[in-house]
């Protein structure tokens, strides 16, 4: 009997203890992080878009991770990959991020062109998008049913209107485009056209695409068809290099000559002053924009600040070079972890169903309240845009009042 | 045939020269054959290799520019916008494939095929899915430089070139031309000749077989000469053959045979017309001479003469029949001229009786215009009588209608003339004076000195002058008052006699008013002397008593600013300010003053001097305004130094002053007119407007604001002082924003 109590004892303490030290190792499977894309325009000369997504995302993981995660004690984690603004290079990434067993969902980055050649393939793979730059109508307004993307931006027809909005309170009432010629261009162009059927009392004079490699001259051709035209002041949908040329053409120009420019704020995802020397304060150059950090003092607003400073070393909110990109992907990361705690799993399109679910988020931009529904992928709202104009203070986006 | 050699000698020279001519050419051309023959063979062969080569050249030209018109299509900045803007390629890829020419017109489709080596676009609406993954676009995206395929059928060349993104510094896709091998390598006549073919092939693929090769599968190279080269092209060793047929010598030597007769019958034809011609003019003269021979003997007047020319034989004969002809037409020609010359002098003798006739008609007629010229004189001197009772109507008129006072004596002083004028003036009437001495008209103590005057008249050279030279002259009125007047004098000889004619004006009112005026002179002087010792000694002494005003605020602004409250600071600021411009004021007043104090202290100054010392004293306003200094040689002058410094220092204060927002260039000029001496202190500053140009010299005037132009008023004030004191003047000239250039005239002072 003894000997029996021995061998039972032999046999069963070993599985005991291995049992109890298995338990640790069944438990580590919880611990496992969530995964979150980013499929950004990394590579890109002198873009700073991708990057401020990048520091949003990450403020707000790190903020989530400190919390507790996600379902239960699982961490958030970042995986990027750099696209160049390539719709192909994009494709691959999205391919590749699907292929990820515990990635939930992928952000994109700043280009709408982009964005818009990988939607077919999202949908296809069931793969969430959210969206903390692009602007592009056709991105959230699109024919998928259910549609897998999420905007926490603006869009053209809102920009178009605050552009349009401020240069007819200005008293400018001839109006000339200078569009990129891409799907976002295009875009712009609808809603500003769609802005002068509603209001008769401001016109277009002339339109002027241009493309990623114009230069001085063939910039400064294009400008003085405008003028000749008769335009007051310039629409402008460009990114930051396309506006830099056309900001240097301006300021060869008599001062007399020069024309205000209202921009869509593709110009804020580079720096532009930079790009453009210090003469570029000389210039009426406002842009649009959703969110700006300075003169903000709410707490979440403080927060993000100091970690956006402990971040990438910078000093103070003026130093937040692209405020836009940096305040999206942050209340979109947070309304994000929401909707996975909500649906409960990393299954994608669970976690689809949940983001329309989110009942509210008090994030940094506004309390959303809710973020999403199933008729609005839309979390901003027209009255959340505002212009604002580069400060010859560090050259800061700052509110115009 | 004989007959015709038999009746001329040259008829038979020209046949012996065509024998001899033909005889040769036939012989040339037996030793030349042999030698051309050789020539032709080789010729030919050298043909042949260049010919390949430039077929080769023309098909490497070909792919070439296929090549490269490929490559700049990828850099299109819409093909490679395709690349980030999917949406845009049906807008502008499309049309941009569609309209794209392949060189030399060749047919060709083109692909775009983006990094995932995935066809986006096409030229043509077909199945593109073929295209996916092709590996010479794959070669190209790899290595990044164009690259050139053959299809697997070895009937296609594909082109592939890299499409570059400069935003990102990568490739990003591909750009595909597939063209037809058939189409590629089509050539032309102007490179293969008509007896030639050719043929390209790649390994074991015959790429392009031509026409010519019809029915064979390969060229027959035992037939006749093949070329055989390579194409250097990117990866592809491409063979090229080229074979002539039926190259021969047999039709070239032919055609240089048949030359050779052609030869043959043209030097026959040439000898023909060479050797006829010389001979004909050896026996041309000998028909000559005979011709004229028989010519005189049909009329023995006849003219003619032989043309023969030349030192030969013949023409010596020729000569001499001429000379002979000469001799014998000279003594009929003696005889004609005798009889012409005889006739000639009769017909001159008659012209010369009728040129007589002609003189004595113009005689008579010079006569009557004489009369009429004698009747126009006397109708000239009755007008000229007319025209002098007129003058003399017109003078008593002027004498009795005169201002003045105009007397005439005769030679022994009497009174003739007394004009109503003289009558009013001294209260004598004509009548009463007529035929009296001028006594009663003149003071007593100037009725001897008057004679003496009018007897030395008489004897001088000049007809008037003033009388008195430099004393005054009076005359005495009918009620003894004396009066002070002008008198001139002149004379005129009539009727052998002198008479002489004084006109007196009477200047009482006048001598009256210059004495006043030379009082009012006097009045003025002394006030002013008065009003600048007055000047000079309130500015003297109110600057001791400003100077301990402008000390005490200054000590007290420099011990308790920011101590008191701030209205104290500014009242303070505001007290030292108005202390310090007042001081400034009187300082320029004071200077302004001492110029007439100083103006009888003039030396021989060195206007060089006088400007480096303005200079050195603007040291620091000139070094602040970056202003340049320049000037011409400058002379020396009898003037005051220190006044002439305070004037050029002023002038080139002004000019940095008033330079605007640059620096400029302030120039100071010297030239001689006449005897004197015009300086200019030129600028590139504000300038002035026209109107302001004599306000600026006034004390106190200034037209600008305190706050954008500091200073008293009094600068330009004291340099025209300074210059008025030197007995000079100044002016300025100027035009509003294109600088000032003020001008002083200098002479020595008085």
């Amino acid at each position: 009997m003894a000997f029996l109590r021995k061998l039972i004892a032999a046999l069963v303490t070993p599985w005991v203890i291995g049992l109890c030290m298995a338990l640790p190792a069944q438990a580590a499977p919880a611990a496992s992080p969530v995964l979150i894309g980013l499929d950004g325009e990394f590579g890109h000369v002198s873009s700073t878009s991708a990057e401020a997504i990048r520091q949003g995302i990450k403020i707000a993981v790190d903020e989530i991770n400190r919390s507790g995660g996600v379902l239960h004690g699982r961490p958030l984690k970042l995986i990027e990959k750099a696209n160049g603004s390539l719709p192909a290079r994009s494709v691959n990434n999205i391919k590749e991020f699907a292929a990820m067993p515990d990635l939930v969902a992928v952000f994109c980055g700043r280009f709408s062109p982009t964005v818009l050649e990988t939607l077919p393939l999202l949908h296809q793979l069931g793969m969430p998008l959210l969206d903390p730059w692009a602007a592009a109508d056709a991105i959230v307004d699109n024919a998928y049913s259910p549609s897998y993307v999420f905007r926490l931006s603006l869009k053209d027809t809102w920009a178009a209107n605050a552009m349009l909005a401020n240069l007819e309170q200005r008293q400018f009432k001839r109006i000339g485009l200078v569009m990129l010629n891409t799907s976002w261009g295009r875009s712009t162009k609808r809603a500003v056209e769609n802005y002068i059927s509603r209001n008769p009392g401001i016109a277009i004079v002339g339109t002027q695409w241009i493309n990623w490699d114009d230069v001085e001259n063939s910039m400064l051709a294009k400008v003085q068809q405008l003028r000749v035209a008769g335009a007051q002041a310039i629409l402008l949908t460009a990114n930051a290099e396309e506006a830099a040329t056309l900001a240097k053409v301006m300021l060869t120009l008599p001062r007399a000559e020069r024309l205000p420019i209202a921009s869509h704020w593709g110009v804020t995802g580079g720096n532009l002053p930079d790009l453009v020397g210090k003469d570029f304060y000389q210039l009426d150059f406002n842009v649009v924009q959703t969110y700006t950090f300075i003169g903000q003092n709410s707490p979440t607003a403080t927060r993000v600040i100091v970690a956006h400073n402990a971040l990438v070393g910078s000093s103070n909110a003026r130093s937040i070079g692209s405020p836009v990109g940096v305040a999206h992907a942050y209340d979109l990361t947070h309304i994000l972890a929401k909707a996975i705690d909500l649906a409960g799993s990393t299954d994608r399109a669970a976690v689809r169903n949940a983001l329309e679910n989110v009942p509210s988020h008090a994030g940094l931009i506004k309390n959303y309240a809710p973020p999403f529904t199933a008729g609005r992928h839309e979390a901003l709202s027209e009255s959340d845009v505002f212009m604002a104009r580069y400060s010859p203070l560090h050259g800061a986006l700052e509110r115009i009042r | 045939m004989h007959d015709w050699m038999a009746h001329s000698i040259v008829n038979r020279a020209t046949v012996t020269g065509i024998v001899f001519v033909l005889f040769m050419t036939f012989f040339l051309a037996l030793v030349s054959l042999p030698v051309i023959y050789q020539q032709v063979a080789s010729a030919q062969a050298a043909d042949a290799r260049h010919q390949t080569l430039r077929l080769q050249e023309y098909f490497e030209l070909r792919l070439d520019t296929v090549s490269e018109g490929l490559r700049f299509l990828a850099l299109n900045s819409f093909v490679v916008n395709a690349f980030i803007d999917s949406s845009g390629r049906e807008l502008y890829l499309q049309p941009l494939l569609r309209d794209f020419q392949v060189p030399f017109g060749l047919p060709g489709q083109l692909v775009v095929l983006d990094m995932n080596h995935a066809p986006i676009a096409s030229n043509d609406y077909g199945d593109l899915s073929g295209y996916a993954g092709h590996p010479v676009a794959r070669a190209a995206l790899s290595t990044g430089k164009p690259r050139l395929g053959l299809e697997a059928d070895g009937l296609t060349l594909v082109f592939a070139a890299p499409v570059f993104y400069p935003p990102v510094s990568a490739f990003v896709g591909t750009l595909l031309l597939r063209v037809p091998v058939e189409r590629l390598f089509e050539a032309s006549s102007r490179y293969v000749g008509a007896n030639q073919c050719f043929l390209v092939s790649a390994g074991t693929h015959v790429l392009y077989r031509p026409p010519c090769l019809a029915g064979t599968l390969n060229m027959d190279t035992d037939a006749g000469p093949v070329h055989a080269l390579r194409l250097a092209l990117a990866g592809e060793p491409i063979g090229l053959l080229l074979k002539d047929y039926e190259a021969s010598l047999a039709a070239p030597l032919g055609r240089i045979f048949l030359s050779y007769i052609f030869l043959a019958i043209l030097c026959g034809v040439l000898a023909f017309a060479v050797f006829r011609k010389p001979v004909r003019s050896l026996t041309r003269p000998l028909v000559e001479l005979s011709r004229v021979a028989q010519e005189i003997a049909a009329d023995p007047k006849s003219a003619g003469v032989a043309t023969v020319t030349g030192g030969d034989e013949v023409g010596t004969l020729g000569q001499a029949f001429n000379a002979m002809l000469g001799e014998l037409r000279e003594l009929q020609t003696g005889l004609e001229q005798g009889i012409a010359e005889a006739t000639h002098e009769l017909r001159i003798a008659k012209e010369t009786a009728e040129e007589s006739n002609q003189e004595l008609a113009c005689a008579n007629t010079d006569l009557a215009r004489s009369q009429t010229d004698l009747t126009a004189v006397n109708q000239r001197l009755h007008a000229q009588n007319a025209l002098l009772e007129e003058s003399e109507a017109h003078l008593d008129g002027v004498i009795s209608s005169a201002q003045d006072a105009i007397i005439s004596i005769d030679s022994q002083h009497r009174v003739v003339l007394f004009n109503p004028a003289a009558q009013k003036m001294f209260g004598h009437s004509e009548a009463a004076m007529l035929g009296q001495t001028l006594d009663a008209l003149m003071p007593q103590q100037f009725r001897a000195r008057h004679s003496d005057h009018i007897r030395s008249f008489v004897t001088e050279d000049a007809n008037s002058h003033r009388m008195g030279g430099a004393r005054q002259l009076f005359a005495l009125r009918s009620n003894g008052i004396e009066f002070p007047i002008e008198a001139s004098i002149s004379r005129f000889h009539s009727n052998s006699h002198w008479q002489h004619t004084v006109i007196l004006r009477d200047i009482t009112q006048r001598m009256a008013a210059e004495n006043a005026l030379v009082q009012s002179r006097q009045d003025l002087a002394r006030s002013n002397a008065d009003l600048e010792q007055f000047a000079y000694a309130a500015s003297h002494d109110l600057i001791e008593p400003l100077r301990s005003v402008a000390s005490s605020v200054q000590l007290l602004q420099m011990r308790y600013e920011g101590q008191l409250d701030a209205r104290a600071d500014a009242f303070i600021a505001h007290a030292v300010s108005g202390a310090t411009r007042m001081r400034t004021l009187i300082d320029d007043l004071l200077a302004f003053s001492r110029v007439a104090a100083n103006a009888n202290k003039a030396t021989d100054i060195s206007m060089e001097s006088a400007l480096a010392a303005a200079v050195a004293n603007l040291e620091v306003a000139i070094a602040d305004s970056h202003a340049q200094i320049t000037h011409d040689r400058l002379p020396n002058m009898n003037a005051l130094g220190t006044q002439i410094t305070q004037l050029l220092q002023n002038l080139i204060a002004n000019a940095i002053k008033f330079r605007g927002d640059k620096p400029t260039l302030v120039h100071v000029g010297a030239r001689q007119a006449g005897g004197e001496w015009v300086f200019s202190v030129a600028d590139q500053g504000i300038g002035i407007e026209p109107k302001y140009f004599n306000r600026i010299f006034e004390l106190f005037k200034r037209l600008h604001t305190r706050e954008e132009y500091g200073g008293t008023g009094i600068g330009l004030s004291l340099c025209k002082k300074i210059v008025e004191r030197h007995g000079g003047r100044i002016w300025v000239e100027s035009e509003a924003g294109r600088g000032a250039t003020f001008f002083f005239v200098l002479a020595a002072v008085a």
